[in-house]
């Protein structure tokens, strides 16, 4: 009976109006949410032997540089301001070394006679997971495991073996090969056999176990420690748009990780789901106000029914409580068919973001789904607060 | 609740003059539990201010009014949704009837706040007021004196200690007066209520502890 009063001048035409640019605004921002989660596997790529959580940073050489090696080495005060990044876990340098490095085979060796200055670097062994057993130096062996970038193989068997006409050799096969490495400085020279012991895809320079680097660097070193020229950030998200940002706010570095650089392309999709996101809440703003303001019209023109029932002693939450279950209702409708909407939208981009390798879009549906009701509730807490607040505030008729 | 009380009231609207002649503008008065009384007077002299103050309707006074000890003013709205609800009964003047209800279900909307009565009994107090016939009708079509026979039955299907009645009979015959004023006889000697009528004169067929000139 109540019920049956409540419901008088309830204006079915301004409803149908929220729900209509409700359900836009709620369509738009749930299929923005959820081909945001849907394409995260994009920026997390498998790990390599180099995990790409790991980016280096250098300086950009220019003609200047050139002259001046300290343009390109890092000062303390910018290796602390990179460090207090907040996508900074940690960060590493890379050590040179600081002796001579000459490569060569014995001509008794099967594979042609070659000989070759080289330098050495490391970094930290955490930093290579992937290296496996054989990545230790121990001087009692005498033998040096190297790592090189993949890039230089497949430089040596598509470029120059093509075109020279060398045999192609696989991977397997370059790290069957030993040869002979002489290490010189301080006055001293020893002869090690060094072993091609992995490749790495992220990293670009010959690699040596680092144990091996600061036992070699104090006993053949020359000269002082030298500054950092190379820092290896580890961060929790390679692709997170920050990072992207801080790199090109013109302060001449370069930054390498993985090959397809997912720091700008997530930023420009992240920039580009954020603004179909602020698209979606421009619509949903007039859409609350379409239904604060049909709230403030219903209680002006029940106001006298509604101040009737007060002094009957019915309880103002009580008299709220009806309003309040339709907001609620009509917030739901909309939400769960704007979820089904995005659901449709997920269908149609799924076979595009299968051709990228990304199946299984499930996770996001269901994220999405929790955001939802999430979003759906946070949506009526205004309307719910609203018709409260304007119940509260009924004046009594003063006549009957 | 055992009494109210009114301390020095002064309604805004209301000359120092007109005050001065009145039994209860800035006076002292007391209406206790179980008695009967009559506030008089003539048309504007404030008889629905006094009735709309003493039930919260309004607050547009000075003064204070107090159940038992309690000031009316500092009354939260549950509070006063209870006290509605089982401790006073009001018979408004302007009736606040809902005219899109049926006669039956405007007092069915009161009666099931507090389930004081069944629906036998409330068929019972229609039959008895000559309203059987119109239990169905909605009240935008009844006559004025057939809606306030329908708002009376609707004060008495609630539990109260004081029942509070602004002209309730001034569109009723003589012989619905008699039956209605013994029926609400009955109704406050059975819950050892009190009455607090007003009217322009007429004193009805009740034994007054009590008559104020207002």
């Amino acid at each position: 009976m109540v019920q049956k009063l409540l419901r008088q001048n309830i204006s079915t035409p301004q409803l149908l109006g929220y729900a209509f640019a409700a359900l836009t605004g709620m369509s738009i921002i749930f299929t923005a949410f959820c081909f945001s989660r849907d394409i995260r596997p994009l920026f997390t790529p498998a790990t390599g032997l180099f995990k790409p959580e790991y980016l280096t940073v250098n300086k950009k050489v220019s003609l200047l540089a050139t002259f001046n090696s300290d343009r390109t080495t890092f000062s303390q005060a910018e290796i602390d301001e990179i460090n207090r990044q907040k996508f900074v876990r940690s960060l590493s340098y890379f050590t040179s070394c600081r002796f001579r490095v000459k490569a060569y085979t014995q001509p008794s060796s099967q594979i042609p006679p070659f000989s070759t200055d080289l330098f050495f670097e490391s970094v930290p062994d955490r930093l290579l997971d992937g290296a496996g057993p054989d990545w230790r130096w121990d001087e009692q062996s005498g033998v040096i495991p190297i790592m090189i970038p993949r890039d230089y193989l497949n430089l040596y068997n598509f470029g120059f073996a093509g075109s020279q006409g060398l045999p192609q050799i696989s991977e397997a096969i370059v790290q069957q090969v030993v040869f002979r490495i002489a290490v010189s400085g301080n006055g001293r020279q020893q002869v090690f056999d060094g072993r091609i012991a992995g490749f790495s895809d992220y990293l670009n320079t010959i690699l040596v176990p680092d144990a091996f680097m600061q036992w070699a660097n104090e006993r053949f070193g020359e000269g002082a420690t030298g500054k950092a020229s190379r820092v290896i950030i580890e961060t929790d998200n390679p692709a997170d748009p920050a990072i992207a940002e801080f790199f090109a706010a013109g302060q001449n570095y370069d930054i390498s990780n993985s090959k397809d650089d997912p720091g700008k392309l997530s930023y420009f999709l992240t920039s580009l789901i954020t603004i179909v996101l602020i698209v979606g809440t421009v619509i949903m703003l007039p859409a609350i106000g379409l239904m604060v303001l049909s709230i403030n019209l219903l209680v002006y023109k029940n106001q006298k029914m509604l101040g009737n029932l007060v002094l009957l002693g019915y309880r103002r939450s009580r008299l709220a409580r009806p309003y309040c279950l339709l907001a609620l209702v009509l917030n739901m409708a909309v939400g769960a068919a704007s979820f089904a909407i995005a659901g449709c939208a997920q269908s149609l981009y799924a076979p595009r973001l299968a051709a990228l390798g990304i199946t299984g879009l499930s996770g996001g549906f269901w994220t999405t789904a929790g955001f939802a009701i999430l979003f759906v509730l946070l949506a009526t807490v205004p309307d719910i607060l609203w018709i409260r607040r304007k119940i509260n505030r009924i004046k009594i008729p003063a006549r009957g | 609740m055992e009494s109210i009380r009114i301390h020095h009231v002064l309604p805004y609207f209301l000359p120092d003059a007109e005050a001065s002649v009145s039994e209860i503008w800035r006076r002292d008065a007391c209406f206790r539990k179980g008695e009967r009384h009559l506030v008089s007077a003539t048309s504007g002299a404030g008889k629905s201010s006094l009735l709309g103050y003493l039930f919260g309707e309004r607050s547009d006074y000075t003064g204070d009014i107090r159940y038992d000890d309690r000031e009316i003013g500092s009354l939260t709205a549950t509070e006063w949704s209870s006290i509605r609800q089982c401790r006073i009964s009001f018979v408004f003047q302007g009736l606040r009837l809902f005219t899109d209800l049926t006669a039956f279900e405007n007092i069915d909307l009161k009666n099931r706040l507090s389930h004081h009565k069944t629906g036998e009994e409330i068929l019972y107090l229609l039959n008895l007021t000559g309203l059987a016939d119109k239990r169905d009708e909605k009240v935008a079509r009844l006559s004025f004196g057939q809606q306030q026979r329908i708002a009376i039955i609707r004060a008495l299907c609630q539990p109260f200690d004081f029942l509070l009645m602004d002209e309730p009979f001034s569109h009723l015959d003589d012989a619905n007066v008699e039956i209605i004023s013994r029926l609400v006889e009955q109704e406050l000697s059975s819950k050892q209520a009190g009455l607090i009528l007003c009217s322009l004169g007429a004193e009805y067929p009740f034994t007054y502890h009590h008559k104020w000139k207002l």
